[in-house]
């Protein structure tokens, strides 16, 4: 007899922090890699098949291991190949009201972040970045489009993403490229 | 339909990607390291690598820069296939010598075109790198301290001339260097050593340039690579008086082993401080015999002096080697009169003449003759 399981969905992330990038796979769940990452009954991520590199050598791997436990806190980005492996629509988006976009600049302790923000009825920089209900109450928040500055080293080729997750405890500030009106 | 050598350390990825390309009617060998999928390039003929650059020993990039070094393998088109998707990646997987790039997850469709297209295109005809080019990619490593030296010195030994003791020591240190380790050939001879002849190289560095004090950094400055991938120190272009000392050759061979699995040395023609040094600290001592009596006597002679080395019996090698057609003692006549078995024969080759002029080893170029086969196995014995 064949046992059915649950579908595991595996996922390869660029985590950046302060000082290093950490590609590696990640098993979110059902509550997806936002979820999981705002999940406060645990302050780790187990995380599996991690490369390390140094931002200033973001291609050279100086370290492998079967298995990590990442500190949320202190995960600054988490760079992922389309939006879809955000997690489900369902747990990501308002119920309702109509879905406006605009792109924002935003910086952090170490890297310049260019992307695309999604909003209901106006941008709400206070909803983004420090407050807000829900969902958009959690530490971390997303960004779509994305492409990622390593302020100290400039000249290194930026990093880009269909999806970024950021961690707002890390910005340091936002601008809004242009007024979000669809 | 090609040959097609796969490199990843995924296990459910390599299942998964050989079932793919099996359906395409492609021949797949799998490697689950990046050591192991070196060695399996090297020593067989690919129409197209697929590599992962994430992986625990050696990485994509190091992997793919080795293969471009290596006169077998610089011209077989790399595919990249890695969850790695940053435009940095690509461009460095490029630099490092791949020729296309895929992430994954990849789908049927995108990997078949992918094949295709590179099977069909153009395969340019790449330059080795030069000496120095690879030493920069692949430096010996930092210096590190002398308990972690543990590769293992073969010296050789043949203090009668003419009886092909370089060949030998050559060819051995490529056929442990085609079994995947990492080997260094040490030309000690303070005489005009040949290694540098059967190895076609301009004499680089040498250990003559040593200074008193021996480091990694003086040692890395005096290491050169060849083509084939085999490390080499060669022995200075003129003759020089005395040789290097005893505690420069040890000073030089502890940091050697602490770089390399295999240290072979291509002893003096007498018994000098670097060659006792040497044999000092040999895991094997390959005395080499020839089949005519004056060889065979000085063989003798060797054997009884190798104790008051510190060299024993345990630790000693006889290769009966057959520089010429014929031999004028029969392998029962030189055993007896070593009183020991012979390890290894190695018959004569007409091919060695023209491995010289090239410059290039048996063992790299010819495979299954006599020679080869014999070397292979006794290297196998080590």
């Amino acid at each position: 007899m064949t046992e059915r399981g649950p579908t595991r969905t595996v996922l390869h992330v660029d985590f950046l922090t302060d000082t290093h990038r950490i590609t590696c796979q990640v098993e979110p769940g059902p509550i997806g890699i936002v979820g999981t990452l705002n999940d406060t009954t645990s302050s780790l991520l187990l995380a599996r098949n991690a490369y390390f590199s140094r931002l200033q050598q973001p291609t050279k791997i100086v370290a492998n291991f079967e298995e990590i436990h990442l500190v949320k806190a202190h995960l600054a980005l988490a760079l992922l190949n389309r939006r879809e492996d955000l997690g489900p629509q369902s747990y990501l988006r308002p119920s309702v009201g109509r879905i406006l976009s605009a792109p924002v600049y935003l910086t952090t302790t170490m890297f310049e972040i260019r992307g695309t923000t999604e909003f209901t009825s106006r941008i709400d920089p206070d909803s983004l970045l420090i407050g807000g209900v829900g969902l958009n109450a959690a530490r971390y928040t997303m960004l779509y489009n994305v492409t990622v500055i390593v302020t100290a080293y400039p000249d290194l080729p930026p990093f880009s993403a269909g999806a970024l997750v950021f961690n707002r405890d890390f910005v340091t500030g936002m601008g809004v490229l242009t007024k979000g009106k669809a | 339909m090609a040959n097609i050598l796969l490199i990843d350390d995924d296990a459910d990825f390599r299942s998964m990607l050989k079932l793919m390309l099996t359906r395409m009617n492609h021949t797949v060998s799998l490697a689950a390291r990046g050591e192991d999928g070196f060695t399996q390039a090297t020593n067989n003929k690919f129409d197209l690598i697929i590599l992962d650059l994430m992986m625990p020993d050696v990485d994509g990039y190091e992997l793919t820069r080795r293969l471009r070094a290596e006169a077998a393998t610089r011209n077989v088109p790399i595919l990249v296939v890695t969850a790695r998707t940053q435009p940095a990646d690509r461009e460095s997987a490029k630099e490092a010598g791949a020729d296309a790039y895929l992430t994954k997850p990849v789908n049927n469709r995108e990997l078949a075109g992918r094949i295709t297209e590179i099977l069909a295109g153009p395969r340019p005809e790449r330059p080795l790198p030069t000496n120095s080019a690879i030493k920069a990619a692949t430096p010996i490593s930092a210096p590190v301290a002398a308990a972690t030296a543990t590769g293992r010195v073969i010296v050789f030994l043949g203090l009668r001339g003419g009886m092909g003791k370089t060949t030998l020591a050559v060819n051995l240190a490529g056929a442990l260097h085609r079994s995947g380790r990492r080997v260094c050939l040490l030309d000690l001879s303070p005489s005009v050593g040949h290694v540098t002849i059967h190895l076609r190289t301009r004499t680089p560095a040498t250990w003559a340039e040593l200074p008193a004090n021996v480091d990694s950094r003086a040692v890395a400055q005096v290491v050169t690579r060849h083509d084939t991938g085999l490390f080499l120190i060669a022995a200075p272009a003129k003759p020089v008086r005395g040789g290097l000392s005893v505690e420069g050759t040890q000073a030089l061979l502890t940091q050697l082993r602490s770089s390399f699995a295999d240290i072979v040395v291509d002893g003096g023609p007498a018994l000098d401080d670097a060659t006792c040094a040497a044999l000092s600290v040999c895991r094997y001592a390959v005395l080499v015999v020839s089949p005519e009596i004056g060889s065979v006597q000085t063989a003798i002679a060797t054997l009884r002096t190798l104790p008051s080395l510190s060299v024993f019996d345990e630790q000693v090698k006889v290769i009966l080697n057959y520089p010429n057609h014929e031999g004028q003692v029969s392998r029962a006549a030189v055993e007896k009169a070593l009183g020991r078995a012979v390890d290894a024969i190695t018959p004569f080759d007409a091919g060695q003449a023209s491995a010289v002029a090239q410059g290039v080893p048996l063992v790299f170029g010819q495979a299954n003759t006599p020679l080869v086969n014999a070397i292979m196995e006794f290297a196998a014995t080590l």
